[in-house]
């Protein structure tokens, strides 16, 4: 049944379960970059990260039809890059808070919000992944 | 508790306390008659006060009864037990405990200088040491300054501003906070920038606030001078109203019996220590400037 609502709910959004992460959770948590990336520092302060475009049939002939490039290119901020560098599987969120509240001497808050909404929308965009850390056995 | 903790002061309307550095406004609501705010701690402690304007004499027994059968209705619509023990500390102050599935400690005051009744507790998870954190943070509460003015303090920016201004407008952003004052047709404006490395990276912070600034100083003919700050750099600013449409504006304000408040003056600057650019403007007629009490009070950074 779970197996079933699992590939159900990736179509159809109202049958997807709610997220049970609590915040200890998300703090453990590690944002890892999409291995099919390509990422470079172009200068500096910034990073130019390299999205390859699909490369199956229809990938290859939509590409063909109407001269898409094989990369789409994301150019990241200054703040943006220092976030990308350290999300390299080894340092869980806290660590990335922390470590930014250090740098920039931002408030934790203040670091905490606005980084988790960054690393969300990476998220999203499917360039970062997150794993989780199995729970502590009581 | 870590004893090397670092505290700074945090509120809301002139009322402050001694929290934590890392402890965060998240909540606030209200104005200066009836209002609340709330700060968080890292953990799961946080600290809540609640306020509002009574005249007269008031059973503060009874109030506090009343907010606590309130707590203990909610909890028993949760299926949870409630307890709560009351003590007297003197005529103007009850301190307060309870505990349901978190547990708390609080005081219930009334300031007859201000005229507000105030609740403020802290509260934790039943782990939580909350004895020891709130026999640190409650007897540092302040409900209003010697000298009238109002104290502010949220994210490490601690400012005062003179009586009688009533906080306008406020924006509380990830690294950019801005509060507007009035009174009448003075106007008091704080704002604090966080990441000044990155935004001044390419820029000269003259050419960065003129940026910003612009549009909202585009009714007055102004220059903009470079100063020292204690040897950190800013910038002074004086102008006055300049279009015809700004003098009718002036006029207009006359005729409503109030002062035009045509003159302008600010500062701004950058504190190295914080990595934050502050600037203060005030908007005011010729005799109520009061930009260099407003910046003798503001607190950019702790000295160690």
């Amino acid at each position: 049944m779970s197996r079933l609502q699992n590939i159900v709910s990736q179509y159809v959004p109202f049958v997807r379960k709610k997220s049970t992460h609590t915040r200890e959770d998300v703090l453990r948590s590690k944002p890892t970059r999409n291995p099919v990336l390509e990422w470079e520092r172009t200068s500096d302060v910034e990073i130019k990260l390299r999205i390859p475009q699909r490369n199956d049939y229809i990938g290859r002939m939509l590409c063909k039809v109407f001269h898409a490039p094989s990369h789409k290119e994301i150019l990241l901020d200054e703040v943006g890059s220092d976030v990308w560098e350290i999300c390299d599987g080894t340092n869980n969120f806290e660590a990335i808070v922390n470590a930014m509240c250090k740098k920039h001497k931002i408030t934790r808050r203040e670091c905490e919000v606005s980084v988790g909404m960054y690393l969300k929308m990476l998220g999203e965009r499917k360039l970062l992944g997150f794993q989780l850390g199995g729970r502590k056995k009581k | 508790m870590n004893e090397k903790c670092r505290f700074s002061k945090t509120g809301w309307q002139g009322i402050v306390a001694d929290v934590p550095e890392d402890w965060c406004l998240t909540t606030v609501s209200g104005d200066d008659k009836t209002g609340y705010f709330r700060i968080d701690s890292t953990s799961t402690l946080l600290l809540e006060t609640k306020w509002s304007k009574s005249v007269g004499k008031v059973d503060l027994h009874a109030k506090l009864e009343a907010y606590l059968e309130d707590l203990k209705k909610k909890a028993k619509k949760k299926k949870q037990s409630f307890e709560y023990k009351i003590k007297s500390k003197d005529a103007e102050s009850l301190n307060f405990t309870w505990r349901s599935d978190r547990k708390a400690q609080g005081r219930l005051w009334k300031c007859d200088q201000c005229n507000r009744i105030m609740i403020a507790q802290l509260s934790g998870a039943p782990g939580d040491d909350i004895a020891n954190m709130a026999s640190l943070i409650m007897p540092t509460y302040k409900d209003h300054s010697d000298d009238g003015w109002r104290i502010w303090g949220l994210y490490g920016l601690e400012a005062e501003v003179p009586p009688d201004y009533i906080l306008e407008k406020h924006k509380l952003m990830s690294g950019y906070i801005q509060l507007i004052f009035r009174k009448q047709n003075d106007k008091i404006i704080i704002e604090r920038w966080g990441l000044a490395n990155t935004v001044l990276r390419n820029n000269p912070l003259r050419d960065w606030y003129m940026e910003r600034a612009i549009y909202d100083l585009k009714a007055y003919k102004f220059k903009m001078e470079n100063i020292l700050f204690e040897e950190e750099q800013g910038l002074q600013i004086t102008g006055n109203r300049s279009s015809i449409k700004e003098h009718f504006k002036s006029l207009h304000e006359l005729a409503m019996f109030k002062k035009p408040s045509h003159k302008l003056d600010g500062y701004v600057w950058l504190c190295e220590e914080t990595n934050k650019i502050f600037s203060i403007q005030t908007m005011h007629s010729k005799k109520e400037n009061r930009i260099n009490e407003i910046l003798e009070r503001i607190v950019c950074h702790q000295n160690e």
